[in-house]
């Protein structure tokens, strides 16, 4: 407000939220920082350090940040006969989860794109595949997880199955949805162009759903993430959910406490990686 | 260019929408028109008065409830490359691929070569003036420079018929303007066969030889003019001026006038639903 103004009423106001909108339109950037995040996770250690301090809790119940670093400093490195935590560095636990995730992803986004294709273009795989997909998709996969460790023991076969059914419903009930949502004009722009069903497919379908796939693809992985963390309760060594499940056993909340900020780290960036990939597969989303 | 030789014959199209749980609507009513090769044929009529459906039953997105359409001799039952479409909106424009690739479908979709495809693309692409736009995403251009990409795709599959459904009906004034002079052009340069859609009776007059006029719903001709207006070796800022073109395009607008003058939108629906039962 101006000095001169103090004479003059004032008309109309302004409402922060639409300006903050209009603005990120037009210059294209996103008006979140990322200090604050910053602040708040350094204000939330504080806290937690402080609370461990004063209530002089015993370390298996409630570690300091500094212990919880000492297990991370031990997960990454060897002593003696044993390697990192339960006998298997860091990485070695990640890239199990990871390798678990990536392959019942990967059959899932092999089995739900095609089937989602389908639903969305036959009317009769529709009919008869809608109504069980709906079902599968509305199950949480851990209520049949005891079922595939009767047919699959207790290996990564029986985690493989859970991470496919869990993954391949949403990835083609996404694609399905997207099917629908392709644009009447667009598709008759390449009919009077002489173009046949198949190539309709390929010229209109598949570039405009591409980016309800990567969206499928997206709400999987966080769901398979979850999934498998859970499932590796059962016999999932080396991995990031039997670390966090055997920590209880040897009463080390240290483990799993670090157990559980490197499974969120890793899910908010495969989220942001899969997130980047959809804006690059569709670019034109929203404005077009 | 390849030469069109194909009459259009409308024989007896009518259309009437039906959706459930709603009385049917007759948008046309059996209409019969012959369109010879080369004519630039202006459908004019209020909104909603089957015109647009028609054209679409033209180009075989809509099939009809009674009658039957001719290419040639040849009985339309679907879409095909021979007529071409510029739609009214300018999201039929395929957004992940550039003006070029769009420009490129159909010679891709008869599998021109590469080569022949990209002295073809570039041709179209000079004629609309969209020759330096070429690489652009369709989505950064403005709306006339979007329908002139539509224009040059339809022309690069070559048809026989250009079938255009209010394609300026969007534009702005002077946009509109120029894109009338350059699709005047086109027809003379090109001698396709050219169905347009509008309710400008002012566009139709300057660009049409033909002037098709519809009743309201249920649509039906109830005129039907030649003129020659736009074969006159002058430009359409001339020709709007000219007293014989202002004079027609008045007698147009005071026909479309008669049908609706001074008549309330509830007594228009009224009388629509009167008309509507056989």
């Amino acid at each position: 407000m101006t000095l001169l103004s103090s004479t003059v009423p004032t008309e109309g106001r302004r409402v922060g939220w639409i300006d903050r909108r209009l603005k990120a339109a037009e210059t294209g950037a996103g008006t979140r920082r990322w200090y604050g995040g910053l602040l708040v996770g350094v204000t939330a250690i504080a806290l937690w350090w402080l609370v461990a301090l004063v209530t002089r809790a015993p370390s298996m119940l409630l570690p300091t940040p500094l212990k919880v670093a000492q297990a991370f400093w031990e997960s990454v490195t060897s002593h003696g006969s044993r390697d990192g935590l339960l006998g298997s560095y860091l990485w070695v636990h990640l890239w199990n989860s990871f390798r678990r995730v990536l392959e019942g992803l990967g059959l899932g986004v092999l089995v739900g794109i095609p089937l989602g294709l389908a639903l969305g273009l036959v009317r009769a795989v529709d009919w008869a595949f809608g109504p069980i997909l709906e079902f599968i998709r509305a199950l949480p996969p851990l209520g049949y997880y005891p079922l595939l460790i009767l047919w699959f023991g207790i290996g990564d076969t029986s985690k493989i199955w859970l991470l496919f059914l869990a993954s391949f419903a949403p990835i083609a009930v996404a694609t399905a949805a997207g099917v629908a949502g392709v644009r009447n004009e667009r598709v008759n722009a390449v009919l009077v162009l002489g173009a046949g069903r198949f190539e309709m497919v390929r010229l209109v379908v598949l570039p405009s759903v591409a980016g309800d796939i990567m969206t499928g693809i997206r709400l999987s992985s966080s769901f398979a993430w979850t999934t498998i963390v859970a499932a590796e309760t059962v016999n999932g060594l080396p991995g990031l959910g039997g670390l966090a499940w055997a920590s209880q056993k040897e009463l080390r909340a240290d483990i799993a406490i670090l157990s559980i900020i490197v499974i969120g780290l890793v899910a908010v960036a495969s989220d942001g990686l899969l997130r980047a990939l959809e804006r690059r597969v569709a670019p034109w989303k929203g404005r077009a | 260019m390849t030469q069109p030789v194909a009459d259009l014959v409308l024989d007896q199209v009518g259309h009437t929408y039906r959706t459930a749980g709603a009385p049917p609507v007759e948008a046309l009513a059996p209409t019969s028109l012959t369109i010879s090769a080369g004519e630039f044929v202006a459908l004019v009529g209020h909104s909603g008065c089957g015109k647009s459906t028609l054209l679409e039953i033209v180009a075989g997105l809509r099939p009809p409830t009674t009658g039957r359409v001719l290419l040639g001799g040849a009985e339309i039952v679907g879409p095909g490359r021979r007529r071409g479409v510029v739609f009214q909106q300018s999201s039929s424009l395929l957004p992940w691929r550039t003006v070029a690739g769009n420009v490129a479908l159909g010679p891709e979709i008869q599998k021109v070569p590469a080569a022949e495809r990209a002295a073809l693309v570039a041709r179209e692409l000079e004629r609309v003036g969209l020759a330096e736009f070429a690489d652009r995403k369709v989505y950064e251009l403005s709306g006339g420079m979007q329908q002139r990409t539509q224009i040059a795709r339809a022309l690069a599959a070559d048809p026989d018929v250009l079938l255009l459904d209010e394609p300026f009906s969007a534009l702005d004034t002077f946009t509109r303007e120029l894109l009338q002079e350059e699709l005047r052009r086109i027809w003379k340069e090109t001698g396709k066969t050219v169905l347009f859609v509008t309710h400008s009776v002012e566009e139709a007059t300057l660009l049409a030889t033909r002037v098709v006029l519809f009743s309201p719903r249920p649509g039906r001709v109830i005129s039907d003019e030649r003129i020659d207006f736009t074969r006159r070796d002058v430009s359409l800022k001339e020709l709007r001026a000219d007293p014989a073109v202002v004079a027609f395009a008045a007698a147009l607008r005071e026909a479309i006038g008669d049908l609706t003058a001074d008549v309330a939108p509830g007594v228009t629906k009224h009388r629509h639903r009167l008309r509507g039962r056989p």
